[in-house]
């Protein structure tokens, strides 16, 4: 499975991860501190632009465009309220804050490795080692991605199996031979890691 | 420990799963928005602490940057978004179902009477006075409707249906929408009040996948009753 990292190496590819969290953390707090208004609109937009022109100088802007899209419910819920509300101001600011704010985290998640930021929650537990063991949390992250693909492969066969049989379309009945078969596989991977030696 | 481990990440692949790849259909029109479905069925098989560990290893997953949550999205944007509540509600909401699911052992009638209605209701959340007549209305209307499926689905399917149900609608709903309502307060600009009204929409939605993870649930624990881990 992809992930959200680009693959096109950027300068911030190679800066630290911990840094670049806590300031995207002190931005998206900025972006909150000015009371809904022009100034707040103005500031909203200011961050928006900014990482906009950043990502086009490293030559990522379409794919940071992209990433938008996701949030247009919200963003018709908001046109509609406040259409009817009659507040365009207000929304306005409550629309830009938000799109400052993912543009920017969609910045620091495009241009740092999984790797990185997996450290960075590795290191993060540290001082909860024995709640959270971190050999655990990283094979448990491990796992979970390789389930996910998985998973996907069977509901297609499970899929493929019904339409081989039955001129409907698949549903809701194939959801629980979906289940049973990923808990048998995750059985049988636990089997597998005990053989191997086992957690810890 | 093994186990768990596997466990744990193939819930938290689960929900991923159902907000990535809407297979088929769960009902019509509803099918990317599933994933609150697996953070129930988190709760109703591996119980409160591994099911809040699956589904707090899926937001931790999604948050570090793999685009998990429905229709693609992922990183730390969604914590701008008015998501947030949800994304924060996921883990409590699984574990309070899985601690319901333990807690209701048998077909204990009255208890899932008084819940049923207390979980339709905790969903209304502080309320503005204009839409407490109409949203109290319409969720106990809700409520009775889960209520008495419930009641008929135990008669035919007997005990672990109905707990799972009432551990769903309770833990998935009532928690999730505890977190969810403010999370969209905020991230709307809107008030209390306001964000509740928009979260009714999902309540229909909500309650079909309750009904679901009961029946899933059911064929589970009939068909691998070791791995029911809510009632171990």
């Amino acid at each position: 499975m992809l992930s959200l990292t680009s693959p096109r190496h950027t300068p911030a590819h190679d800066w630290r991860a911990g840094p670049k969290i806590a300031a995207l953390a002190l931005v998206t707090f900025a972006l909150f501190l000015p009371a809904p208004g022009f100034g707040a609109l103005s500031l909203a937009a200011a961050v928006w632009g900014l990482s906009a022109l950043t990502l086009w100088r490293w030559g990522l802007l379409g794919a940071w465009l992209r990433l938008f899209p996701a949030l247009w419910p919200v963003a018709l819920l908001l046109v509609v309220w406040h259409a009817i509300d009659q507040s365009p101001l207000q929304g306005g600011v409550i629309l830009a804050r938000m799109a400052a704010a993912v543009g920017a985290a969609n910045l620091v998640t495009m241009t740092t490795r999984l790797s990185d930021l997996q450290g960075l929650v590795l290191w993060a537990t540290r001082p909860f080692g024995r709640l959270i063991p971190a050999k655990a949390l990283s094979l448990a992250i491990a796992l979970m991605i390789r389930f996910v693909p998985v998973m996907a492969d069977r509901a297609d066969t499970l899929a493929q199996s019904w339409r081989a049989r039955s001129a409907r379309r698949p549903h809701v009945r194939l959801l629980a031979p979906l289940a049973l078969s990923a808990l048998d596989d995750a059985e049988q991977v636990a089997l597998a890691l005990r053989a191997r030696g086992g957690v810890q | 420990m093994e186990r768990s481990l596997t466990l744990v990440a193939l819930f938290a692949g689960i929900i991923a799963a159902l907000g990535l790849i809407p297979r088929f259909e769960i009902a019509p029109g509803l099918g990317i928005t599933a994933q609150s479905m697996g953070v129930m069925l988190c709760g109703t098989i591996l119980g409160a602490r591994l099911g809040g560990l699956a589904a707090g290893l899926f937001i931790l997953v999604m948050l570090i940057g793999l685009p998990i949550w429905a229709g693609g999205a992922g990183g730390l944007g969604q914590l701008a978004t008015a998501k947030v509540g949800f994304i924060l509600g996921f883990a409590p909401a699984a574990f309070v179902t899985g601690w319901i699911m333990r807690k209701m052992t048998g077909g204990v009638w009255l208890s899932a009477l008084v819940a049923s209605v207390l979980g339709g209701m905790a969903v209304l959340y502080p309320f503005g006075i204009p839409f407490l007549t109409a949203g109290l209305r319409q969720s106990l209307g809700f409520a009775t409707a889960a209520l008495v499926i419930g009641w008929f689905m135990h008669k035919m399917f007997g005990a672990v249906w109905l707990s799972a149900l009432v551990a769903s609608v309770l833990g998935g709903m009532a928690v999730l929408y505890a977190f969810g309502i403010p999370g969209m307060a905020w991230g709307l600009g809107k008030t209390l009040g306001e964000a509740t009204v928009i979260a009714l929409a999902f309540i229909p939605g909500d309650l079909i996948k309750a009904v679901l993870v009961a029946f899933i649930t059911t064929a589970v624990a009939r068909a691998r009753p070791g791995v029911l881990m809510s009632r171990a």
